[in-house]
């Protein structure tokens, strides 16, 4: 099975939010939404305070809790992946993988109706192209690729440095890596 | 101090209030969705214990008035669907972890069940519809007339089936909300069992509504006592499950108790929806007073579906996503009248 992840580097990122606007002119965002965002994270106590940007997304969980919750089977792995997809054609639009998702990475896409979310941009993918987000990072910050290549760029970086994905708790096992 | 602020937008519902997921016609899908299956349990144990006598609105009418709430549900279900026209993809497929699935299959299963069960009661609960259907040009005689007959003999295999159905009914509402692990409140396996309670009570409480002797409504008036003390219980433990819960859930519960969510929860549904029916309920054990017990069961249809707005609405207050939030969806609108043409800007 092919495991691909995302990682983002929080030291290099810089919280311009470009990754945000590349998706959307990317995936035909609907105004006003957006399938990744950005986050300013501030811990520590003044005057140390430090900070880092998150860029988040969908996490193509490998145990993915809108797939198993979607009655139709539109949200579905797209071909032996990790990648969750949402096959336009068989969602009814019931809303029920917009519940079972906890990170809220879905939404509905006006005015079809159908599910919208990031896809990791698999239409770029599929011909060996980063997503939109990582290609036109300016800080170089995001780096996608397979997890289970040990020679990938991915797996070297999560090999060397420390790192941490959001809410492993949820029992989703996330695949989108964050570098401290 | 550990602060995350939204520094874009996000297609959030505590970010963009008009993206809520479910609002008030999943409510009452639900609401409705229990109340037809507490009605297919009880009018199907009457017709198994034969108490065509005893039971008359139970046996004959009650099938008719769940077979049009039922009806009234799918409507408010199928217009919160965003592509209502691909209704039809859920019957394409069992998704066996899907609960969504499993109840849309019972959903199908369950409508020809009511349908014997309403054929059959009808032409001694409604006589001149019956006549009606009955003289109908063309179809009347040999149509409607076998129908009939087909439904009076498979009434009893109807019934029987109604009572697992019905229960199957009320208990998946309930597992649907419950399946989600992402939305904390939602997250308690109490909350089948509760909506099965709440849906026979409302079942019962029709029956008392509609009651045609005064033996009916006093059975099903000591009947709808025993299940608001289950209910009531099983809420208790559901708060306690909460309140001892990770902090999600004990911030979606804190909302009920003592939040923006407190007044319809304590004193809608708490007080009018359980605590009065109770009172009333258990003032008339010896002897039923036809306009208190149909008081009683009004405030009862009434609290079955504000328990199913106030989950609805409390699953949806807390998630694992806690950020403040700098967006201003209000603020879109401006962006439009600045004269600039948005798809021009790249
Ligand atoms: S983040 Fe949400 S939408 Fe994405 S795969 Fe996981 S559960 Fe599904
Ligand atoms: S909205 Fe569409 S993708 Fe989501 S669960 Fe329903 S059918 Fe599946």
């Amino acid at each position: 099975m092919a495991h691909y992840v995302m990682v983002i580097d929080t030291k290099t990122c810089i919280g311009c939010t470009d990754c945000v606007d590349a998706c959307r002119m990317e995936n035909n965002v609907p105004e006003g939404l957006c399938f990744d965002w950005v986050v300013e994270v501030t811990t520590g106590r003044y005057p140390e305070l430090k900070t880092e940007f998150r860029s988040e997304r969908c996490n193509h969980c490998s145990r993915a809790t809108c797939v198993t919750a979607c009655p139709t089977g539109a949200s579905q792995y797209w071909n032996d992946s990790n990648i969750v997809v949402v096959d336009a054609s068989r969602c009814t639009g019931c809303k029920a993988c917009i519940a079972a998702c906890p990170y809220d990475a879905r939404l509905i896409m006006q005015p079809e109706g159908y599910i919208g979310k990031c896809t990791f941009c698999v239409h770029r993918v599929q011909y060996g192209l980063d997503p939109a987000c990582v290609a036109v990072c300016p800080a170089k910050a995001m780096h996608f690729g397979r997890l289970d290549d040990p020679t990938s760029e991915v797996f070297q970086l999560l090999e060397s440095r420390e790192s941490y994905s959001l809410n492993p708790e949820t029992g989703n096992e996330p695949n989108v890596f964050y570098l401290r | 101090m550990h602060e995350e602020v939204l520094a874009s937008v996000m297609a959030n519902a505590r970010v963009v209030p008009q993206l809520a997921i479910w609002g008030w016609q999943i409510a009452i899908y639900l609401f409705l969705g229990g109340f037809t299956g507490g009605i297919m349990v009880f009018s199907g144990w009457a017709l198994i214990t034969g108490r065509d006598e005893q039971t008359p609105f139970a046996v004959n009418r009650a099938p008719l008035v769940g077979f049009i709430a039922l009806s009234v549900g799918m409507t408010a279900l199928f217009s919160d669907l965003e592509r209502p026209l691909h209704v039809w993809r859920f019957y394409s497929i069992l998704h066996v972890t899907s609960p969504m699935s499993w109840g849309a299959w019972i959903l199908l299963l369950v409508f020809p069940a009511i349908i014997v069960l309403t054929l059959a009661g009808l032409p001694l609960g409604f006589p001149a519809l019956t006549r009606w259907l009955l003289n109908l040009p063309v179809v009347g005689k040999p149509l409607v007339q076998p129908v009939f007959k087909l439904c009076f003999f498979l009434r009893r295999p109807a019934a029987a089936l109604s009572i697992g159905l019905g229960i199957a009914l009320c208990i998946y509402t309930g597992i649907l909300l419950s399946s989600f692990n992402s939305r904390p409140f939602w997250h308690s396996a109490l909350l089948g069992p509760l909506f099965l309670v709440s849906g026979l009570s409302t079942g019962a409480a029709m029956m008392i509504l509609g009651a045609g002797t005064a033996h009916e409504r006093h059975l099903f008036g000591r009947i709808d006592l025993g299940l608001i003390l289950a209910e009531l219980t099983l809420l208790g433990l559901l708060l306690i499950d909460m309140l001892n819960g990770n902090a999600m859930q004990q911030g979606a519960v804190a909302y009920l108790l003592g939040g923006d969510g407190a007044m319809l929860f304590w004193t809608g549904f708490v007080g009018f929806g359980l605590g009065l029916p109770l009172l009333l309920e258990a003032a008339m054990w010896r002897r039923s007073f036809m306009v208190v017990a149909s008081f009683a069961s009004v405030l009862v249809l009434v609290g079955g579906f504000l328990l199913r707005d106030i989950v609805v609405t409390a699953g949806q207050q807390t998630s694992w996503t806690q950020l403040h939030n700098q967006f201003n969806p209000d603020l879109i609108s401006n962006l439009r009248n600045d004269g600039e043409d948005p798809s021009s800007r790249f």
